[in-house]
């Protein structure tokens, strides 16, 4: 592996880490609040791609960044007050069964609006140029923008929630609902609140993300289960952890991808050049199997491992 | 009646009929259904319905019977199908006869044997974690699945000839009526399997640790054991329906093994409702009738299909089964006659919502996915016009409507409720 893979892998894998974390983040805080995993919650990043995709053909892309997640944001407290909160005396099952259905349905919605064949939701001109040039080939700077726009979002979210009275107030309302509902603050509307903003973070990176992931009606369903293993193995309800495992399994795909390497290769270096016939059709079928096929399977494994050996997740408090 | 309660013997009697009565029945529809529905494809789809039901009878003993949520069952109603088509195929190629009604069970065998690996994977702790391993599994086992194309076959699947094993018990397996046969002997096994084991002594205790697991760990039992008991039992189930399924297609691909065959499991066994016994077979019989029947005529259907799981999420946990046992509840009460107006108002507010949804669902898939048809369509024998204002105003009227007729209604219903029970106590004091 040149270093020249290495590092285009490293500025990639950060990338799209950052732009998991986007996702987790609000996943994050939403888990806190509900003690249920959001399971719509990729689906608000899909809508906010399409969101994304259908302002910017009307108004231009930097009016569609604001716009579009302030849409997803709305949608999402509304979900909040009319669904969750109603279904919230079922217990947990309910909640979570909810959230589960509403993806199934969100699903079936955008295809009955957009169809069911991708988008074409393109780089918007004023950021399609190539940023920097290293070992002579160029990175584009939609890309860097996505990166800086995480990290912005990443930092004023950090800011927020540990330096303003804001941010206490939510971080209170997590953990001691009762106390601070004594204090004279409104806790439901800071649960609306929060899942409004978790849900418009999640339509951020649906805008963001829609031009370079391909805006499909598959793209939630596909990126939903990466979510869950980022939340659970960055330990649930933990911001720090679910930071540090987003860029684990930005990095662990990205770079998994990019390693062109089979069983066969390995044991060719022994020597053993052709499987063992006596063995059959399922060696032959591992023999040729690839370092970047077994790139889909390492975060799944990754969980399972995660939750048999250290159920707290890296940085999680309780199990 | 109350002379009855007082002799012992015929309460147990009448209690035993009562038991067998579910049971007669279902016996007797499954004699009956094949003679009046003759025809191929009619048959087949019975064979599948039935399929279903053993499915979603094996998932509510983890969601219903356990409470556990599972993301991943339809692992093991694949893994199922590919352990009974591999037999087949191996069976033949060694020259074997081995009866094809059989086959299931190797099937049910392999995935049982499977269920108890991911069981103690899965089984240390119920709740989130239990749905978060469950699915993490059926995700690792879907993707590792692509790098074996000689076990789960490429795109299209691994495809069998279920006649290539010859004959037994006087069939040949080729008629669509024998795998009918096969479904249907299966499905009284299996159900009367499962509802035996509802009355064990591990089954009461999956109830037990549904319930408070932390006391039945203080009670000397590992609640971890009787998770993975349930897991394995319900994957053994579901490997049954799998081998029935590639019997009856003949063809098992990898799509078997994925989240949609899992959340399809999710959705029929909680909307036929998971309190009752039988209530997973009822939704697996109305969810396949969809599947199969519905989206023939709309292209709408899925988008039912999970409005109608959020309808039962919010509205009626007790799934479609609760609504039936509280109708005939109500309609037995006392106070049926005082209550039937108001539930009568309530009923029609709800058809002018339904029908106003459907509308405008229709209306929208028209406008969108299949606006190639044309913006003329007839729902339910109503012409609608996709350009047209008075079509979508139906439809929104009919829905604001219902809503706003509904809302003071259920009000009344429950002051007209509170104030019969506060009645009902009076007397009893």
């Amino acid at each position: 592996m040149s270093i020249e893979v290495i590092t285009f892998s490293l500025l990639n894998g950060t990338l799209y880490g950052m732009l998991l974390f986007l996702l987790a983040s609000g996943l994050t805080l939403i888990f806190s609040m509900m003690g249920v995993l959001n399971f719509a919650h990729a689906s608000f990043f899909m809508i906010g791609a399409y969101f994304g995709f259908e302002i910017s053909q009307v108004i231009g892309f930097f009016p569609a960044l604001i716009l579009a997640p302030i849409l997803v944001g709305l949608l999402g407290a509304f979900v909040e007050r009319f669904g969750l909160r109603r279904v919230h005396k079922f217990g947990h099952l309910g909640e979570l069964l909810f959230t589960f259905g509403l993806a199934f349905v969100i699903e079936e919605a955008v295809q009955m609006i957009w169809g069911r064949s991708p988008m074409d939701y393109q780089v918007p001109a004023a950021l399609d140029f190539t940023a920097f040039e290293i070992f002579g080939t160029g990175y584009p700077a939609f890309r860097l923008f996505m990166l800086v726009m995480s990290i912005a979002i990443f930092a004023a979210l950090a800011l927020l929630l540990t330096r303003t009275r804001v941010g206490l107030i939510v971080k209170a309302s997590l953990t001691h609902p009762e106390m601070v509902s004594m204090l004279g603050h409104d806790v439901p509307l800071v649960f609306m609140s929060v899942f409004g903003v978790g849900s418009a973070l999640a339509g951020v990176a649906g805008v963001i993300g829609g031009p370079i992931l391909i805006t499909q009606p598959s793209m939630a369903a596909s990126l939903g289960p990466i979510l869950f293993v980022i939340v659970v193995v960055g330990g649930l309800g933990s911001l720090s952890g679910a930071f540090i495992a987003s860029l684990l399994i930005g990095f662990i795909q990205t770079f998994a991808v990019a390693i062109d390497l089979s069983v066969a290769d390995v044991f060719a270096l022994m020597g053993v050049h052709e499987p063992p016939a006596a063995f059959g059709p399922l060696l032959s079928d591992i023999w040729t199997v690839t370092v970047s096929q077994v790139g889909p399977v390492i975060p799944y494994i990754l969980l399972v491992a995660m939750l048999i050996f250290r159920p707290m997740g890296l940085i999680g408090k309780r199990a | 009646m109350t002379l009855n309660a007082l002799d012992p013997h015929i309460t147990a009697r009448r209690a035993r009929l009562t038991q067998a009565l579910p049971w007669i029945s279902i016996a007797f529809t499954l004699v009956l259904l094949p003679m009046m529905f003759t025809g191929n494809a009619m048959i087949s789809t019975l064979s599948y319905l039935g399929t279903m039901a053993i499915f979603a009878l094996s998932y509510n003993v983890l969601l219903g019977q356990t409470g556990l949520l599972s993301l991943g069952h339809g692992t093991f109603f694949g893994l199922g199908g590919f352990i009974a088509t591999h037999a087949v195929l191996r069976m033949v190629e060694a020259g074997w006869n081995f009866p094809l009604p059989l086959v299931p069970a190797i099937g049910g065998l392999g995935a049982f044997a499977l269920g108890l690996l991911g069981g103690w994977l899965a089984s240390s702790r119920g709740g989130m974690p239990f749905a978060m391993i469950t699915l993490g599994l059926a995700e690792l086992v879907y993707a590792a699945a692509a790098l074996f194309p000689s076990i789960y076959g490429s795109e299209e699947g691994i495809s069998m000839d279920r006649m290539d094993l010859g004959t037994s018990f006087g069939m040949d397996y080729g008629p669509t009526l024998d795998i009918y046969v096969i479904v249907a002997i299966w499905f009284m096994i299996c159900a009367a399997l499962l509802y035996y084991f509802t009355k064990t002594p591990l089954g009461l205790l999956t109830n037990a640790v549904r319930d408070n697991a932390e006391r039945v760990e203080f009670l000397g039992f590992s609640a971890r054991r009787i998770r993975m008991s349930a897991y394995a039992i319900a994957a053994g189930i579901a490997g049954v329906a799998g081998s029935l399924a590639a019997l009856n297609f003949e063809i098992i691909t990898v799509n078997e093994l994925g989240a949609g065959t899992s959340t399809l499991v999710l959705l029929m066994t909680y909307i036929g409702g998971t309190r009752h016994f039988f209530g997973p077979v009822l939704g697996a019989i109305v969810i396949g009738l969809m599947k199969v029947w519905l989206s023939d005529i709309s292209p709408a259907w899925m988008m039912y299909f999970g409005l109608l799981f959020i309808f039962v999420v919010m509205v009626a946990p007790g799934g479609l089964a609760g609504m039936v046992v509280d109708g005939w509840t109500l309609v037995r009460a006392r106070s049926f006659a005082t209550q039937a107006p108001l539930v009568a108002a309530i009923g029609i507010a709800g058809l002018m919502m339904l029908f106003g949804g459907i509308i405008l669902i229709e209306l929208g898939y028209r406008a969108g996915l299949d606006a190639a048809l044309g913006p003329n369509m007839s729902v339910l024998g109503l012409p609608l016009n996709v350009n047209s204002v008075l079509s979508w105003g139906i439809g929104f009227v009919l829905v604001g409507g219902g809503a706003l007729a509904l809302r003071p209604l259920l009000d009344r219903l429950e002051t007209l409720r509170h104030a019969l029970g506060a009645k009902t106590q009076e007397t009893a004091v």
